[in-house]
């Protein structure tokens, strides 16, 4: 992925940008480009809630180039507030203290990967709520 | 220095990473005893943390607090000496990530310690002037210290950003007035393309970190007709337990008005966060008419001095996101192996 | 439309060939399909070549024009295929459609993968890389999360054991003892199984297939040239292909696997058969969960049967359904875009009873099924013996 194919990502990642078809409602994240319900392409940009639950996780072991630093991390389901699912690593737990049902909260963070020229990487991830 | 239009802080936030490392275990380390280390632990920003994404963080929590929306935002100013890149703006990333962009003054901050201070004094000017609505200063650092230094005991990360606007009855706190004293002071540095900073021992103590912080307080005290007896909180910037109650000897000020806002001892010198984290926690026990002191201190060196008066908005925007004891008492506790590979140290 | 038939078949054994290139491997499995039909490669009408991970792996893209190229045919046609792993059967699929329609008579479909070459962590990223990677890159979610996740539901749905679910390695590794060409011809024990690490929990390495290398090439044409040449041949009774929501997260049942019961619906319809009129199955098992949901999803067993159906055994040789006959994807192994190509020769050697010790006896009709992304792609190739 060249930096432009990053920036281009940048709202969804940074934000949780999805979009909801206008037709039949659906809401998609990351955003489509057609709906994959009903076929419309009037889609229309949505802020996703910022909180969830955590549904179903796993501890992944394998993994890609440069993660050598973070495993075991935790990859997740997120079911936000308004029923939109994402998957996506769940960051700041112990991988036993992980559980079904967790409050959990966007939170942007830097991954183990670099771009060319060693361009950061930021994507959204999720974290136990504080407080 | 002061504003010709009241103009005072209407949002608030601090994040600090959730791991901690005591500091009896640097010591263990490096073999030194245990009876006069600087502070108890200190905040270590995960491995996938940085001083962007502390920014990001605490940057959310303070638009939470302030009740904005984030593209009503005018400036986004990012205070920090762990910039991730030498050359490419944070702000530019916190300004994106919080929804603040495109129509966004967003620039970084530089001068050690204390560059989140200075981004206050520029938002203050921003919202005084009234060339923007809301204004944003961030202080945030993950602070290195070289392995077995003295500094690697207490540098840490964390950081609190505050949102600006004139004074309303959204105000949390407005400002009186701001008063910088700055010399060409070399106590500390970090030359480009060094990985650790370099310091001056004790140096950096009385012509530098006293000399610049009392000066400064002083000024501003002049400068408002005020004495150290109208404050009821002061808050400096904390390098370690002692100095700022020193400072406050210095000054008059009694240790139990410095204390609410000291937290150093649980999350070390969170360098550009550290007198931000301190005001933070001075905000979430404040009462509306409570004078606060605010001195900051950044090497190299200068010091940025603030008076705040607390107004009524804090009473119900302090619960609206969570509190600095909510960070001091999130915490993991890490060996120095895993420090050592959370904070890059091992060569791979 | 005419009747298509599978002529010959040629293979190398699935290992990590570290002499050999996808033009050896290539060529190897190309010659020997051609050889044993006693056929030259110059009488090919067209190459249907099937691959995932060139591109990713060797840097090397316009595949079946550099591979036509090094078996010397200039003048003929050749494409890629690439559909991950369902890449090899999709590649029989698009031959099959060729020929039935009368563009091309004879044609040779190779599958061909070297997965060896890429370090175990760059394989997690190609694998992954099947994935829409606008979404999925720079994530740190990878096939084996995903895979974690569909394996988590399938034990909460039907209060499953993973020992028994396990149970699908165990058949795989048993069957691959006595398969020449097999890359982990060695019994595998539930204990073992266990015993390994974690993938991404729960799945356990050993319930996956590793790394490999291999080629496997078959020759069709119409089923009339295959009697007027006199060659033992098989009829490709259907050939169906489904498709789902590409990330399985995004499915609203993570286990119903459309499209693995659609492309089987409408295959058994063509067909004319039932699954219990299949005399073996060769099933996409790149997890072992995945073997036992495509047991179900496949009409062999009820939802949620299929560890019984493992735990009665079966599924082994000498069951009522044999599946993976020759060890399936964790033992035979499962180079990426031949494995489709792999699943056909061995359908090929059960209905010309060449399976030697792996025969099933008086097999008739056999299935496999193929697919990429958690059954994203699904191809349901049905092979039967001519009448």
């Amino acid at each position: 992925m060249v930096t432009s194919a990053y920036w281009r990502t940048r709202l969804h990642r940074y934000r949780l940008v999805g979009n909801r078809c206008a037709v039949c409602g659906k809401a998609f994240f990351p955003p489509r480009l057609v709906c994959s319900y009903c076929g419309s392409t009037k889609l229309e940009e949505c802020k996703l809630p910022e909180r969830g639950r955590l549904v179903e996780y796993t501890v992944v072991y394998s993994a890609p180039k440069g993660y050598d630093v973070v495993v075991p991390y935790v990859v997740g389901i997120v079911e936000l507030e308004n029923g939109v699912r994402v998957v996506a690593q769940i960051t700041d737990v112990d991988v036993n203290e992980v559980k079904e049902g967790m409050e959990v909260e966007l939170t942007i963070r830097k991954l183990p990967e670099q771009l060319e020229g060693g361009m950061i990487c930021y994507t959204y991830k999720f974290r136990p709520v504080i407080g | 220095m002061r504003p010709d239009d009241d103009v005072g802080i209407i949002g608030y936030g601090v994040y600090v990473p959730v791991y901690r490392i005591r500091t009896a275990e640097i010591a263990r380390v490096w073999g030194k005893l245990n009876d006069d280390l600087p502070v108890e632990e200190k905040a270590v920003a995960g491995p996938d943390e940085d001083a962007v994404t502390i920014a990001i963080e605490a940057a959310r929590y303070a638009i939470r607090r302030a009740g904005i929306r984030p593209d009503e935002i005018g400036a986004v100013y990012v205070g920090t000496e762990s910039k991730p890149y030498a050359v490419k703006p944070c702000s530019t990333i916190v300004a994106e990530a919080i929804g603040a962009t495109p129509n966004v003054l967003a620039a970084d901050y530089e001068f050690a310690c204390k560059a989140g201070t200075e981004a206050f004094q520029a938002s203050i000017g921003l919202v005084a002037s009234g060339m923007v609505e809301y204004a944003m200063a961030i202080g945030v650092d993950t602070a290195q210290g070289r392995p077995a230094d003295a500094l690697e005991y207490t540098a840490g990360s964390g950081g609190g950003a505050f949102i600006f606007a004139k004074k309303s009855h959204e105000t949390i706190a407005y400002v009186e007035g701001s008063y910088s004293f700055v010399t060409d002071t070399p106590d500390f540095w970090r030359r480009d393309g060094d990985r650790y900073p370099y310091h001056m021992g004790r140096f950096t103590g009385e012509p530098a970190y006293f000399r610049h912080t009392v000066m400064a307080a002083k000024s501003l005290m002049a400068e408002l007709g005020l004495r150290p007896s109208d404050f009821d909180y002061a808050v400096f910037h904390q390098p370690n337990c002692k100095f700022p109650l020193k400072a406050a000897r210095y000054l008059g000020i009694p240790e139990e008005k410095v204390k609410p806002g000291l937290v150093c001892s649980m999350i070390g010198n969170t360098y550009s966060g550290s007198s931000m984290i301190g005001l933070a926690a001075v905000l979430d026990v404040a009462k509306p008419g409570d004078r606060i002191l605010l001195v900051s201190y950044g090497s190299g060196a200068g010091s940025d001095a603030f008076s705040f008066v607390v107004q009524d908005a804090i009473e119900e925007k302090r619960d609206r996101a969570p509190k600095v004891s909510a960070f001091l008492s999130r915490r993991k506790e890490i060996d120095y192996s895993m420090y050592a590979k959370f904070r890059n140290k091992i060569l791979m | 439309m005419r009747d298509v038939a599978v002529i010959s078949v040629g293979y190398t054994r699935v290992s990590e060939h570290w002499e050999k290139s996808l033009k050896g491997l290539f060529v190897e499995a190309s010659l020997k399909a051609l050889e044993s039909a006693g056929l030259s490669a110059r009488s090919l009408d067209g190459v249907y070549v099937a691959n995932a991970l060139s591109g990713y792996i060797q840097g090397q893209t316009n595949l079946a024009n550099v591979l036509a190229d090094s078996l010397g045919l200039y003048d003929k046609f050749a494409i890629s295929i690439d559909a991950g792993g369902a890449s090899g059967a999709l590649a029989i699929h698009e031959a099959y459609m060729d020929v039935a329609h009368g563009i091309r008579d004879l044609v040779l479909v190779c599958g061909v993968e070297k997965m060896s070459e890429a370090s175990p962590q760059d394989v997690v990223s190609a694998l992954t890389s099947a994935q829409d990677q606008e979404q999925f890159k720079y994530t740190g979610i990878t096939v084996h999360s995903l895979a974690a996740l569909i394996y988590k539901a399938y034990l909460k749905r039907y209060k499953a054991r993973q020992e028994d679910v396990a149970l699908m390695s165990v058949v795989d590794h048993e069957h691959a003892l006595t398969c020449s060409h097999a890359q982990y011809p060695f019994k595998l024990s539930v204990e073992a199984i266990m015993d390994s690490a974690f993938l991404a929990e729960p799945v356990r390495v050993l319930e996956a297939p590793s790394p490999g290398d291999g080629a496997a090439a078959i020759i069709m044409c119409p089923h009339e040239m295959a009697k007027e040449l006199g060659l033992p041949h098989v009829r490709v009774a259907a050939s169906e292909v489904a498709r789902d929501r590409i990330n399985p997260m995004e499915r609203e049942d993570l286990l119903a696997m459309r499209a693995l019961v659609e492309a089987s619906r409408r295959a058994y319809e063509k067909a004319k058969v039932k699954p219990s009129d299949l005399s073996f199955a060769e099933l996409y098992d790149d997890y072992s969960v995945m073997g036992v949901i495509a047991l179900e999803r496949l009409g062999l067993c009820d939802p949620g049967g299929g560890v019984e159906l493992l735990k009665r055994g079966e599924v082994t040789l000498k069951g009522s359904v044999p599946v993976n006959t020759f060890g399936g994807l964790k033992a035979r192994g499962a180079p990426l875009g031949a494995v489709g190509v792999y699943q056909a020769v061995e359908a090929f050697l059960q209905l010309t009873n060449n399976a030697g010790q792996n025969q099933v006896k008086g097999a008739r009709v056999g299935l496999t099924h193929t697919s990429c992304g958690f059954n994203s792609v699904v191809v349901i190739n049905l092979f039967e013996v001519c009448c």
